[in-house]
């Protein structure tokens, strides 16, 4: 999932690689200025289209979704379906 | 090949989706209007991109690429279209909509919905005319709007939604189907936008519902709510719930404080405990 999130911010948020290789699973993908809000909406919708998630921000804030471990955590609770 | 093109004006996942479905069904797309430079940076090196801001300049460009095959699809997008520009379609000019019709037209229909206390919403595609979210409707997928949705989740909700009615609107499109088309015929015609002013203090004296629905509404967190920021004593308020104790005092006593948790009597003997955004130190 990592390396997914990776190609994802690089191909479509346009991520430079000097800043990817330097993310870790803790990295606040909002916070660290990464990716703005709208960027950062835009994401959680991709990757929930690719993970099939079903993310109901009513249920699980955005902000509760910024690290590659918290959705990482997601993945593990078995709540998405397209895992590779 | 297909005998379809598009030029497409808007921004975000939904523009995204449209255009990778576009693709896919091997459509043409001649030009796009985007708002924002991630779409720019996403698109230039695939299509012809251009900045929503020039489109009513474009006239003779749009002239010259558009034929009686092309497409206006405007998702997720913020600006009003001309006459003129629209009329280079000759009809072909759908718009992505967050909200049902006519009753809420304009910008952030999302979080007025839920403020007001609705019970549903929709994604609708309708075709555009020159006046704000005007013309005949083509889909309207409506979706509950439950107790727990706040206008952040209302948000999501219509664009999940409107990537799929977009699709079904490309697959009749691709498939020469016509579009359903029905007109707006209600009477409560409402256009929303952005509150003046855009914080708004929390009406104590109101029910604890209409207190709550526009808490509900106003949660966007972590991010700034677009059309009103709902306050207490000026600060942003992140969400609140009723309690299910009872007060004797009167509405608007501030009943406790703890850190950015902050209980009040409301109208009815009840309590609100509200959360306010932390102060940045």
């Amino acid at each position: 999932m990592r390396d997914k999130i990776i190609e994802i911010l690089q191909s479509e948020f346009g991520v430079p690689t000097e800043l990817t290789s330097e993310l870790t699973d803790e990295t606040d993908l909002l916070g660290s200025g990464l990716l703005d809000s709208f960027d950062f909406v835009q994401f959680l919708m991709i990757i929930d289209d690719i993970y099939d998630f079903s993310f109901d921000f009513s249920v699980t804030p955005p902000d509760s979704l910024t690290t590659i471990a918290n959705l990482n955590s997601l993945k593990n609770k078995g709540k998405g379906k397209n895992f590779t | 090949m297909s005998t379809f093109s598009f030029v497409l004006i808007g921004s975000g996942v939904l523009l995204r989706s449209t255009i990778n479905e576009i693709t896919e069904n091997q459509g043409c797309i001649k030009l796009i209007y985007v708002d924002n430079p991630t779409d720019t940076k996403r698109y230039e090196s695939f299509h012809r991109v251009k900045q929503v801001t020039e489109v009513e300049q474009d006239f003779n460009d749009l002239k010259a690429i558009i034929d009686s095959s092309t497409w206006l699809l405007s998702v997720d997008n913020k600006k009003l279209l001309s006459a003129e520009i629209l009329s280079l379609f000759k009809g072909k000019a759908l718009n992505f909509h967050p909200g049902i019709l006519p009753n809420y037209k304009g910008l952030y229909c999302y979080q007025w919905a839920v403020a007001n206390g609705e019970k549903e919403f929709a994604a609708t595609i309708h075709f555009m005319e020159p006046d704000v979210d005007a013309g005949d409707i083509v889909i309207e997928r409506r979706f509950p709007i439950e107790d727990k949705d706040t206008g952040f989740s209302i948000y999501q909700k219509s664009l999940k939604n409107g990537q799929q009615a977009i699709e079904s609107v490309l697959s009749k499109i691709f498939n020469q189907v016509d579009l359903p088309r029905v007109s707006q015929t209600s009477e409560m015609t409402n256009i929303w936008g952005r509150a003046k002013p855009y914080q708004i203090e929390i009406e104590w004296d109101k029910t604890p519902k209409h207190i709550i629905n526009s808490l509900r509404a106003s949660n966007f967190y972590p991010f700034k709510p677009p059309a009103f920021q709902v306050c207490f004593n000026g600060i942003p308020v992140i969400q609140g719930e009723k309690l299910k104790i009872t007060t004797t005092e009167l509405p608007g006593t501030i009943l406790n404080v703890q850190g950015q948790t902050v209980r009040v009597a409301v109208i009815g003997n009840s309590v609100i405990e509200i959360q306010l955004l932390p102060i940045e130190s």
